[in-house]
């Protein structure tokens, strides 16, 4: 290995320390490496003394000397410096909880030693939370065996803030907790997004292959879509919900909307809906779905607008 | 052997190599040849640690047209070496009473 690339792949296991930190690191390796090769070592043979970047980086973080970004142990904590109205999160393989505090700040308890290196940063009112991308599938056990509240990425969040979320998870879990937000984004492929007690402008969420739970949700205006997975709902309260099934299952229960957008391209839905039939003009577009639904006309208050091709769609109104 | 001992021996190691005066990594790494196996990644963290705890102070100096980093005793630094000293003298005293001629 060229000490070229050993000192990338080093920098990129360090990602939790701060960039004076990491340069430090870097700094000290640099010398060392100009000393070596001062004192008669070629460049490969230098490098095999380092050993593997991730080991040197590991020995590193493990002594958790590194003050404001580590906790000593596994465990780092974030605390935000002024306000905060945007969290991103952009992360794979992890399980993520974010909760309501009595706290004036954002806290943010992360794993900082692999296999799940993370990294907290702020810029502005915008924290974001990414951690290594590059987590192997061996370590999803790790994650959600036994160790993984050591591995979970605890965030807590003052209660008069109301902050936008932003999150893309490829696997691994996310829970958002009771409380107030702004516009909420969620992708998942794979994995699973929970979201319960949630007041919030608009929250629009999508999943590849992954679950969604949603739980007595009141927004403006939801948008779920289900490429393939599940989307299990109850107790919306919303102007517009649309739900979007590709394949996979949706079961909503009480949804009070209104204006209702349904789409099944394939799988099955199944939906209940508060308001009375009476209340709900009906549109269909149907191709070779199982669906009862006809349309009606019912005034204009409420509308359902279903668009079933293949897959199967149950509506039942409250 | 057990960590925290490893530890300990590894911090009086470096305190030691530094009690002769400045030095620098990989110098710090030569002169315990022989002493003990050190590698470039366990003496970095060491180094930050007694840094961290006020047992080294540190400073960059000019060689060959690039800069390096010395490392030196505080008097911190020579405190913890003495403590060192006699706690490894008492621990000599156990094992001979412990082991005997025993190996």
């Amino acid at each position: 290995m060229k000490y070229i690339d050993w000192i990338d792949e080093f920098e990129k296991n360090l990602l939790s320390l701060s960039e004076e930190e990491r340069a430090k690191a870097k700094c000290y390796y640099g010398e060392m490496y100009a000393d070596m090769r001062d004192g008669g070592l070629s460049e490969e043979q230098a490098v095999a003394e380092f050993g593997a970047p991730y080991d040197a980086a590991k020995k590193i973080l493990e002594e958790g000397v590194f003050g404001a970004q580590s906790g000593g142990g596994k465990i780092a904590t974030f605390e935000s410096n002024g306000p905060c109205d945007e969290l991103d999160f952009n992360c794979s393989l992890c399980s993520i909880n974010v909760e309501f505090y009595d706290g004036d700040s954002v806290k943010i308890d992360y794993p900082f030693l692999s296999p799940t290196v993370c990294e907290v940063t702020q810029s502005g009112g915008k924290i974001t939370v990414r951690n290594n991308k590059k987590v192997k599938w061996k370590s999803f056990k790790a994650l959600f065996g036994d160790e993984k509240m050591e591995y979970g990425i605890s965030v807590k969040l003052p209660k008069d803030l109301t902050p936008d979320c932003r999150i893309n998870l490829s696997a691994g879990k996310m829970t958002l907790g009771k409380g107030s937000y702004g516009k909420i984004e969620a992708q998942t492929d794979g994995g699973a997004f929970t979201a319960r007690g949630i007041t919030c402008g608009d929250i629009i969420c999508a999943t590849d292959a992954g679950a969604l739970e949603l739980k007595d949700i009141t927004c403006h205006r939801l948008h779920a879509e289900v490429n393939a997975g599940r989307l299990t709902a109850e107790d919306l309260c919303g102007s517009v919900a649309d739900i979007a099934l590709n394949a996979g299952s949706a079961d909503v229960k009480r949804a009070d909307a209104r204006r209702v957008n349904v789409k099944v391209s394939a799988g099955s839905a199944k939906l209940e809906l508060c308001g009375g039939q009476s209340n709900y003009d009906v549109e269909v577009t149907k191709t070779l779905a199982k669906c009862d639904l006809k349309a009606t006309n019912g005034g204009r208050e409420r509308l359902l607008k279903a668009d079933v091709a293949f897959g199967a769609l149950t509506v039942n109104f409250l | 052997m057990d960590v925290q001992i490893k530890k300990g021996v590894l911090d009086a190691c470096v305190l030691y190599a530094l009690s002769g005066g400045e030095s620098y990594g990989y110098k710090i790494i030569s002169d315990l040849k022989g002493i003990i196996d050190i590698s470039e990644s366990t003496l970095y963290p060491i180094l930050k640690r007694l840094e961290g705890a006020g047992a080294l102070k540190t400073y960059a100096g000019e060689f060959k047209g690039r800069l390096r980093r010395y490392y030196a005793l505080t008097d911190e630094g020579s405190r913890r070496l003495e403590a060192y000293r006699r706690d490894f003298n008492d621990i000599i005293g156990i094992y001979e009473k412990i082991f005997g001629g025993k190996k």
